[in-house]
């Protein structure tokens, strides 16, 4: 009985604490509210996980109604802390009554006496179309040099489980970089692991293969991938990087390229086969990207203007890549002639990863300055180009800070990207709905199940890549993997020199075959 | 074997009563006064000679109150051991609480040994030294200043689940609860297995000797479990971990003594030795040896320490603190022969703006390495500080963030990070660093410190240590010479022509290589920075060139100073009369002039 009473006083001490905050007068600021990360006016998919935030409004309680625009579904949230995470099978059904529609938010926010502060509400537009269940990135922290802990990882997008897919603890500390996943696929990917263990790992038919998809006339490794539609090739540049640091406060490092070519890596025969120019200028070449079609194979292409003996800050300064492209042939496995596409050097500016629609309508592609690594570049934004038209549209979705590096989900609506944004250093995934026009709309931060993750990590998610379901492979799959011997790739073309593969000219067999 | 198996418990024979009744309240006694001395003996030397051991840990980890920094350790086996070290060892910014720490977890497997081999009746000669033996060994280790207290706790598990379970009288615990011990102290439940399956052997009798069987297998499976399900962790790592695997040959030797001694502790429980006969001297002999333990560790300790060590460790605590003319009094005071105390008192020099001035007042016996730390992982964790006196904010905030990749965030770094992204601007990660502080018990001042200066660009210029870097850093642009960081000397004050720090680690530099002819190229330049007169070696490098030239350089308006000229003469004729005797030559000029850059120039090699 005694127990009984302490259970009732405690139950209404509950109730009154929870009814009374709010109940007191009301008084409208006439602003919306401070919120993080910001998700006002934010389009997302009806499959996407809570968009949990912080309230950062001064107060002692805080309350959040989230109303489906339509009439439907309530969700009512209180915290204490200005926190805002709501249920996961609630938001779900929330999203479900709101597709095509609105989410409306109104958040109250009691003080320390009877003062309860209404903002004015925001809102969330819920797409009919769906984002690719899965998002890949690589956690890194963003340094220069050293490393120490790196992860690939994989998360839902429809709740907040993360998996890791590989990481470098359980693979004596080696380098794990770039991954690439073809059309999107969770069963066909490679993930490039230099070191002790180097190679590309490949996933293909639930089997990791590690593989060495570089020859002698490479001046570099197999670096910047892009998986050609079909499965079978993988477009890679040949990249040898540097970096150098800056004095000045506002800038930090540039990463550049001394030699970049390309060649095209066949899986099934791991051949070499190399990409030609037909002139004779030193370009750098990079950033590989396929059309869906496979027909084309677009990159950048700068003329070179660096010393290698002595890259300074002024011919790094002149590193201007256009954006170009080459059709493909399959059957022959040849190239055609290189078409520029966007001069990106007549405007003194620089192309870096060209993305294309799988609609084949739009690519996208960053611009900045100069050079090849835009995540350091603060003024490095994000374009779009019609490639019907040839219109050249800088997308609705850019910062003050680096907005970099991207991918498309499977069914074209959705852009994921990397920005430094939130604190000028860390690169965040946000994701953006893409209208059939090509516009982008505001983009949304990757939801966290605690949205203070972001203030608390130094870590960059790098890479952002959708991915149309859970890969199944796992770090004890790429211990077992590097087990295995590498496999050589050899030239596919005995005639490739370290000249030709370079500089992109092609030796007599091959532009013969290149111009049939 | 005097001992007999009754339930899970040991009970003497007749004999070994009679023994207990006439000699364990006097061993327990001698046991008490021995593990007093043994505690002050620890507590005072970690507390008065060995506290450089304290402050060098206590820079190597930060504790957060944090379920981040929590999780970070729940996902290996024996992280959670690590966690409490780390949160242990946060105290050590305290050197009281720290040495008592200390003190308290290496008295602590001594008491603990001496409970099992009294629960198991140990031969009464032995007890007192097998008690002390675990104490003395982690103490000598102890001694090394990479063994973290963690590692006391992993020995303090050992025999604590030994004994816990052992008490419950139910032998399968040591077997169910086995992977959770691996789990909280990690490799150290292997060395407890190793233990327990030669007490088993030993000791056990008909049904319960297969535990000494099935153990190992529980082991086994544990350990594959782990690997292959649980964590990803590699073998060896799980097989290791977090044992203390220092790389010094004497850490070493007592750690595989320790290991041995903990894993053959139950056949050392029935060792009858010929002394054991003699009832009444037991007693003395037990203590008599395990006195001469004490001693022994004494003499082990005087012998290996360093004092050079602890001198170069209190220089970085200041360097870290800031606390520069700390540094120089204790620098020039020892006049370290140490790489580390040379480079921080040349930090500590540019710092206090008298670089030049008092360049030789120490010998300098690294040259220019003593300046500059070369890029490289050995010097990750210093190498920030001549960039950052230097005005090359933002190299010295490359080498902190490197620092914290590598090995994880620690009050300097993170202080470093601070500071360099206040004086950047980049408030954001300012602000990230500061909130890291702030989870920490003991540097929410310097969190709160750091937080009033972000974003308040007034009170930057007026704090004594930002404001004079802050009017120092490059204006104009350039790419830092990485490989030859020497070079980025002359871009810093031609980029800001008020950083004087720059021109005076220029001009250490080139007196350190004793390239006067540079030197004096560079005289034009004092006048336009500024100065009134030439700094004394400076001055000194001058005379070099007037002795071999017979006449003076253009110095631009300035003068040496009467005080260098009449030292020089002086000098010049001491040189002339020590030359007849060269054995005694550089000691002679060294003892009168070992201040000098003529010093310097003439005798370093």
């Amino acid at each position: 009985m005694k127990h009984l009473n302490y259970i009732i006083i405690f139950a209404l001490t509950l109730f009154l604490a929870s009814c009374s905050n709010f109940s007191g007068d009301e008084m409208r600021s006439g602003r919306l509210p401070g919120i993080m990360p910001d998700y006002t006016d934010v389009t997302i998919p009806p499959n996407i996980a809570p968009l949990n935030f912080i309230v950062k409004e001064e107060g002692e309680k805080y309350k959040v109604t989230a109303v489906a625009e339509n009439g439907g579904k309530t969700l009512e949230v209180i915290s204490s802390n200005g926190k805002i995470q709501f249920p996961l099978k609630a938001w779900r059904k929330l999203l479900e009554e709101s597709e095509g529609n609105r989410i409306k938010f109104d958040i109250k926010v009691a003080g320390s006496g009877s003062s309860v502060t209404v903002f004015d509400p925001f809102y969330m537009n819920v797409a009919s179309e769906s984002v690719d269940s899965y998002l890949a990135y690589r956690l890194i922290p963003p340094g220069y040099y050293s490393w120490s802990h790196i992860r690939i990882m994989q998360r839902c997008l429809e709740d907040f489980s993360e998996k890791t897919i590989v990481e470098n603890t359980i693979l004596d500390k080696n380098c794990v970089n770039c991954h690439s996943f073809a059309r999107n696929s969770p069963e066909r990917f490679m993930v490039h692991v230099r070191g002790s263990h180097g190679g590309t790992y490949i996933m293909e038919n639930g089997k990791i293969t590690r593989t060495d998809p570089k020859i002698e006339s490479m001046p570099g490794s197999a670096t910047y991938p892009s998986w050609h539609p079909g499965g079978r090739y993988i477009a890679y540049s040949s990249n040898q990087v540097r970096q150098s640091f800056y004095a000045e406060a506002s800038k930090s490092i540039e990463v550049f390229d001394l030699e970049g070519s390309m060649v095209l890596f066949d899986s099934k025969e791991n051949k070499i086969i190399s990409i030609p120019e037909e002139d004779t200028t030193r370009y750098l070449r990079t950033f590989p990207g396929w059309s869906p079609d496979g027909k084309y194979l677009y990159y950048c292409r700068a003329v070179n203007k660096i010393n290698p003996a002595n890259p300074d800050m002024a011919s790094i300064m002149s590193i201007h890549h256009d954006l170009v492209r080459k059709s493909f042939d399959e059957s022959t496995e040849t190239f055609g002639k290189t078409e520029v596409v966007f001069a990106a050097s007549a405007a003194a500016k620089s192309v870096s990863f060209p993305r294309i629609s799988p609609d084949g309508k739009y690519l996208v592609f960053t611009l900045h300055n100069f050079g090849t690594f835009p995540i350091w570049h603060a003024e490095a934004d994000l374009y779009s180009i019609n490639l019907e038209t040839l219109e050249v549209l800088k997308l609705d979705l850019n910062s003050d800070e680096a907005d970099s590096y991207h991918s498309w989900s499977l069914n074209g609506k959705w852009l994921v990207f990397s920005s430094k944004r939130s604190d000028g250093r860390s690169t965040r995934p946000y994701i953006s709905y893409i209208s059939s026009d090509g516009k982008a709309s505001k983009p949304f931060m990757l939801p966290q199940k605690d949205p203070d993750i972001y203030n608390n990590m130094i870590e960059s998610f790098n890479i952002p890549e959708f991915v149309t379901g859970e890969i199944q492979a796992g770090p004890r799959d790429f211990v077992e993997a590097a087990r295995q011997t590498a496999i050589k790739s050899r030239p596919a073309n005995s005639a490739d020199t370290n000249e030709t593969i370079i500089s992109g000219r092609a030796n007599t067999n091959t532009t013969t075959q290149a111009h049939q | 074997m005097h001992m007999k198996k009754a339930g899970n418990s040991y009970k003497p024979d007749k004999k070994d009563k009679r023994d207990k009744v006439n000699i364990e309240p006097l061993q327990k006694k001698d046991f008490y006064i021995l593990t007093a001395i043994f505690f002050i003996l620890s507590f005072f030397y970690f507390f008065v000679p060995a506290d450089h051991i304290l402050s060098f840990q206590e820079e190597q980890f930060l504790f957060l109150f944090s379920g981040d920094y929590l999780n970070g350790f729940l996902d290996h086996p024996g992280g959670l051991l690590e966690y409490a070290g780390r949160f242990l060892m946060q105290f050590y910014s305290f050197p009281f609480a720290g040495s008592l720490l200390i003190a308290i977890a290496l008295t602590l497997p001594g008491i603990l040994a001496f409970m099992i081999l009294k629960k198991l009746n140990a031969n009464k000669a032995l007890l007192l030294p097998f008690s002390v033996m675990p104490s003395i060994l982690l103490m000598l280790m102890q001694n090394q200043y990479y063994h973290y207290i963690e590692y006391n706790l992993g020995f303090i598990c050992i025999p604590a689940y030994f004994l816990v379970t052992f008490r419950f009288r139910k032998y399968y615990l040591h077997i169910i609860l086995f992977p959770l011990l691996f789990y909280v102290a990690g490799a150290y439940a292997l060395i407890y297995a190793c233990m327990d399956v030669i007490f088993s052997i030993a000791y056990t009798k008909g049904a319960q000797k297969t535990y000494a069987a099935i153990l190992p297998v529980i082991a086994l499976l544990t350990f594959i479990v782990f690997q292959k399900f649980l964590f990803l962790v590699p073998a060896n790592t799980l097989f290791t971990y977090p044992l203390p695997l220092v790389h010094e040959r004497f850490h070493r030797g007592f750690f595989i003594a320790l290991t041995a001694y903990t894993v053959l502790f139950p056949l050392l429980i029935g060792t009858r030795l010929l002394i054991d006969s003699a009832q009444t001297r037991i007693r003395y002999t037990g203590t008599i040896f395990a006195g001469l333990f004490l001693a022994l560790c004494a003499l082990f300790l005087t012998g290996m320490y360093d004092p050079s060590i602890s001198s170069v460790m209190h220089i970085q605590k200041y360097a870290y603190k800031g606390d520069w003319d700390k540094l120089i009094r204790t620098a020039e005071g020892k006049n370290s022969d140490n790489l580390m105390s040379q480079y921080f008192y040349n930090t500590a020099l540019s710092e206090k703006d008298m670089l030049c001035e008092k360049l030789f007042t120490t010998d300098q016996r690294f040259g220019t390495k003593g300046l500059i730390l070369p890029w490289g992982d050995q010097y990750l964790e210093r190498g920030a500080y001549f960039f950052y006196t230097s005005g090359l904010v933002n190299e010295a905030h490359r080498w902190a963030y490197e620092e914290m990749v590598v090995y994880g965030k620690r009050p300097h770094n993170i202080q470093m990070l601070i500071k360099t992204n206040i004086l950047d601007g980049n408030l954001r990660m300012a602000y990230k660093y500061i909130d890291i502080l702030k989870k920490t018990a003991f540097y929410r001042d310097e969190a709160e410190k750091y937080e009033k200066l972000a974003g308040n660009e007034e009170a930057v210029i007026s704090d004594p240590e930002l404001g004079p870097i802050a009017a120092i850093m490059p204006e104009k642009d350039f790419f830092i010479y990485m490989d030859s960081p020497e070079d980025n000397l002359p871009m810093l004050f031609e980029s800001n022509p008020k950083n004087r720090r720059a021109f005076e680690y220029m001009l250490s530099w080139l007196l350190l290589e004793k390239d006067v002819e540079t030197v004096l190229s560079n005289l034009h330049l004092f006048k336009e920075m500024g100065y009134t007169s030439i700094p004394r070696p400076v001055e000194e490098a001058i005379m070099i060139y007037y002795d071999s030239q017979k006449k003076f350089p253009d110095m631009f308006g300035l003068t040496v100073s009467p005080a260098t000229l009449t030292r020089f003469r002086q000098y010049f004729s001491s040189f002339v009369q020590a030359r007849n005797n060269p054995a005694l030559l550089q000691q002679t000029m060294k003892e009168k002039f070992g201040d000098t850059f003529w010093y310097y120039y003439h005798f370093h090699k």
